[in-house]
């Protein structure tokens, strides 16, 4: 294991991270004036770590870089990042909040979207930016980043690619692979300018119209409001978000197609198919079931709410237009369902993701028809394409270990004396990079209350969950030699 | 003619001795020099060892005046650089045998119409395919876009049509016997033939009138629905692909898990088992007992007799087997499978067919090779085009099975007259081709 050659790599993307750190600090410098030095102090001491370990660790023009260090990398870049991104947050609401402010930072980075600030309106504004920026750098990938701009990290990219890219096949788009993430990056950059410019237009203010953008895109959901999107009260700000929300949640492959002009595969995609016509069999589900309940709601005011709610929780956004929390029990267990769902492969959202979740019921079908002929050799399809027995396998075991990791996280929860829905709930919703949950941690509360110690067990299923279950665990494995 | 065949292997060697009987002047050029040892000593030939694609021995064994160039060698590649190197060299026309049609599009192709592709196994598979759709026929061709056919056929031991001769006997309208195949020999039959049982028939007729010929030599014939194939190889999937395009439902057996997933996963349709073909346990899955239409295709004519007979046993109703050494064709027969089937030589008469001057339409088709079916086009000036058919003192060891003409068909009596323009297609013996040569060409 070439440990050097991996902190040589952590000291480039902690330069990177330092001038990203620069981005809220001059914003604030030219609006407020008030916290720009919190912002400049963390980039100063991220940057010299940084530069300490580029010099210490300086590594020839072609160092070995091989599958093991590739995922090291990627597991340490994250939290790395995470703790990286605490510091704004420790400077600036006092060092108590460590942990929460370890929190807030990890939630970023992973695009989960949960949060711990009470008073959202009343922090400063330069740090609700750094909160937005986090999660849209972490949304397509802090990697993919480094890759898209770092020349370096080239060297064992697919592997690094594939350590963080959702989904289980991931697609080079182009030969080279500085050019598939620069490529990814681009079409992310174009998604997140398209939604500020349409949410301008639809009437919100610039500040608010950028970072919804950046947390939509990357369906991340922190918002600069308390109220989340509900709080502006627009169905046509609403209908904005709902639509990006779509976008992101579809595999950029077929958006990188689609903008190269073949119109082909989005059309053939047997993904994209299931994942339209979940969201709307889960609309007109939620919405007839607020319909039916005791709750007064009308017809356009019950789609409204259930379209909303439905796209935000597939694609694991975590906006929210309703305390969904209040909502009659069919919706609630629905909701909660369907935050294991997750958009499609490749797309930035978090979760299972429609693929893999396609492939194990194809796989039980297929297990199904084998009992009837034993010899018969049926391969698990999606669309027309044969997907190899490996893939299924690892697909079937990820679905096993999601499952497996987010009963332990719930029983974990309790633990420390969340009771079981509440519990469930934040290990669902922090492992699938959700946000909110249900209980102590709906859409209405935030995870204030939940205790410290907890908050930690939460980081690691958010990091875990952003990093598809695998790059992490596969790091304990690392160190020892496969028999 | 002056023909080079690259390749000798029993494409090459079939092509060659094809052509041997037309007077032709051959080249072989074939890498294994055992290969063309025994040629040499077996034909007279001019058998040559080294690469088809060597400019140097084209060049030396007269690439740069032959009429006609056959490159049908394994490997398509070699085959398509052969080829090239020889049309460049001044060869007239060169054809082309592929395996992967993906390998024809090769621009190189579109420049050069004098180079003409084959797809022989998609062709065998296509006839293959053709028998499926006429179930109780051994053989069978379709002509002018499929409106005519060709049949073989062996009639039933108690249809009405024995003992007696052939001018008493009503068969279905727009039907011609055109050939009766017996120990003997082929022969040519007239008003005063008597048909013995064990006769193999040849009848040219309109494709949509073949249930109603077959049911007049008691021959049944329920359309194909389900047909297995145990182990396919190219020829094998190639018929998976086209009977699944036919809606027709396919299980194919197949050995090795790799080729099974392959096939699998290109053929979403049809039912994929793994195991061995020779296992009663798996035909029995395959459902062999019920099929309509069961063809052992895999490379070893050993496992292709056993699984064959197995699925005879177990009441497939048509048994094909394909076999690659002459020999097993005598075994198919003695146990009565009722579809031996060659590849090679049905790929060697489909190459030969797709060039010759005269449409030979079934150098593969007649038992024994004492006959052909050829088809003509009446050129201009043509002595055919003056007089009644009756009147043509048409050669006795000749019969003209039908005629096209634009979309009209033809099935004609003694009173037809040809126009220009016409395909006709003539069932002859082999001595009989040069008159018919003579009174079709005008010459």
């Amino acid at each position: 294991m070439n440990y050097r050659g991996v902190l040589f790599l952590l000291g480039r993307l902690q330069l990177a991270l330092a001038v990203t750190l620069l981005i809220p600090a001059a914003f604030d410098y030219f609006s407020d004036a008030t916290r720009f030095r919190a912002f400049l102090v963390s980039a100063a001491v991220v940057g010299l770590v940084g530069l300490l370990s580029e010099c210490l660790f300086r590594q020839p023009q072609d160092f070995p870089f091989g599958r093991r260090e590739a995922f090291l990398l990627v597991t340490a870049a994250w939290i790395m990042a995470s703790v990286v991104g605490a510091l704004p947050y420790v400077l600036i609401l006092g060092p108590a909040f460590a942990v929460d402010a370890l929190f807030e930072s990890a939630s970023g980075f992973t695009t989960t979207g949960a949060s711990i600030l009470v008073d959202i309106e009343a922090q400063p504004r330069s740090l609700l930016l750094w909160r937005s920026l986090s999660q849209w750098l972490g949304g397509m990938g802090i990697i993919v980043l480094g890759i898209a701009i770092l020349p370096k990290l080239a060297v064992g990219g697919m592997q690094l690619l594939g350590a963080e890219a959702p989904g289980p096949l991931t697609e080079k788009l182009t030969p080279r692979i500085a050019q598939t993430a620069k490529a990814l990056w681009g079409i992310y950059l174009l998604l997140t300018v398209l939604e500020t410019g349409a949410l301008m237009f639809v009437g919100m203010g610039a500040f608010d119209a950028v970072n919804h953008a950046m947390t939509t895109i990357a369906t991340s959901g922190f918002s600069t409001l308390q109220g989340s999107i509900g709080a502006f009260q627009s169905p046509a700000i609403e209908l904005v978000v709902m639509l990006f929300m779509i976008l992101a949640g579809v595999n950029f492959a077929l958006h990188f197609k689609l903008l190269r002009g073949n119109a082909l595969p989005l059309l053939r995609d047997a993904e994209l198919r299931i994942y339209l016509s979940l969201l709307v069999g889960a609309t007109i589900l939620l919405a007839g079931n607020l319909l039916l309940s005791a709750h007064q709601h009308d017809l356009v005011s019950a789609l409204r709410l259930g379209a909303f709610q439905a796209v935000t929780i597939i694609t694991t956004t975590g906006f929210s237009t309703a305390d969904y929390d209040a909502w009659p029990s069919f919706a609630r267990a629905l909701l909660f369902t369907l935050m294991f769902v997750g958009g499609c492969a490749g797309s930035t959202a978090g979760s299972v993701k429609i693929v893999r979740i396609l492939i194990v019921f194809k796989k039980l079908a297929v297990d199904l028809k084998r009992l009837v002929q034993p010899n018969a050799v049926l391969p698990v399809r999606v669309g027309r394409r044969a997907i190899p027995e490996e893939v299924v396998t690892s697909v079937t075991t990820f679905f096993i270990l999601f499952l497996v990791l987010f009963a332990a996280g719930g029983v974990t929860m309790t633990a420390f004396g969340l009771d079981p829905v509440s519990a469930f709930a934040a290990s669902a919703a922090c492992l699938g990079n959700i946000g909110p949950g249900f209980g102590l941690v709906g859409p209405a509360e935030g995870y204030a209350l939940v205790p410290g110690p907890a908050k930690l067990v939460l980081v690691a299923l958010m990091i875990i969950g952003r990093l598809e279950l695998y790059t992490v665990l596969v790091t304990f494995y690392l160190g020892r030699r496969a028999y | 003619m002056k023909i080079i065949i690259v390749g000798a292997g029993e494409v090459g060697v079939h092509i060659a001795s094809s052509l041997l009987r037309e007077n032709h002047d051959l080249v072989v050029i074939e890498r294994d020099s055992r290969k063309v040892a025994r040629l040499q000593s077996s034909m007279d030939i001019l058998a040559v060892a080294g690469d088809g694609c060597d400019p140097e021995i084209l060049r030396e064994h007269g690439a740069c005046a032959a009429d006609l160039f056959f490159a049908v060698s394994n490997d398509d590649s070699a085959n398509l650089l052969a080829a090239l190197t020889a049309r460049s060299l001044g060869t007239a026309k060169c054809v082309v045998r592929l395996g992967n049609p993906r390998m024809g599009a090769n621009p190189l192709l579109d420049r050069d119409p004098n180079i003409l592709p084959l797809y022989p196994e998609q062709l065998v598979a296509e006839e293959i395919l053709a028998l499926t759709r006429v179930p109780g026929a051994s053989k069978a061709r379709f002509f002018a876009g499929g409106s005519l056919v060709l049949l073989q056929a062996r009639p039933s031991d108690d249809a009405d049509i024995y003992d007696r001769p052939l001018q008493q006997l009503r068969g279905p309208e727009g039907w011609v016997l055109t050939g009766i195949h017996r120990a003997s020999g082929t022969t040519i039959p007239r008003g005063d033939t008597v048909l013995c049982r064990g006769d193999l028939l040849y009848a040219v007729g309109r494709t949509e009138t073949i249930k109603e010929y077959l049911a007049s030599i008691g021959v049944s014939s329920e359309p194909t629905r389900r047909v297995v194939i145990a182990g396919a190889g190219q020829v094998g999937q190639c018929l998976a692909r086209l009977l699944v395009q036919e809606k027709i439902e396919v299980t194919t057996i197949q050995r090795s898990a790799a080729r099974a997933f392959e096939m699998a996963a290109e053929l979403p349709e049809a039912l994929v088992l793994r195991g061995d073909a020779r296992d009663p346990e798996i035909l029995r899955e395959a459902g062999a007992a019920t099929a309509d239409f069961f063809i052992s295709a895999t490379q070893q004519d050993e496992v292709n007799l056993l699984s064959s007979l197995l699925a005879r046993e177990m009441g497939a109703r048509t048994v094909a087997a394909l076999y690659n050494q002459p020999e097993f064709l005598d075994l198919l027969k003695a146990v009565k499978i009722d579809l031996p089937l060659s590849p090679r030589l049905m790929v060697a008469g489909v190459i030969l067919r797709n060039v010759h001057r005269r449409e030979i339409v079934s150098l593969d088709l007649v038992e024994g090779g004492d006959a052909e079916v050829v088809e003509f086009e009446i050129p201009a000036k043509a002595k055919v085009l003056r007089r009644k058919l009756k009147n043509l003192h048409f050669p006795r060891a000749a019969i003209v099975g039908a005629v096209s003409r634009g979309k009209q068909r033809f099935v004609p009596t003694g009173e037809f007259q040809f126009q220009e323009g016409d395909r006709a297609l003539v069932f002859t013996l082999a001595e009989a081709l040069l008159d018919l040569e003579k009174i079709f060409r005008g010459r």
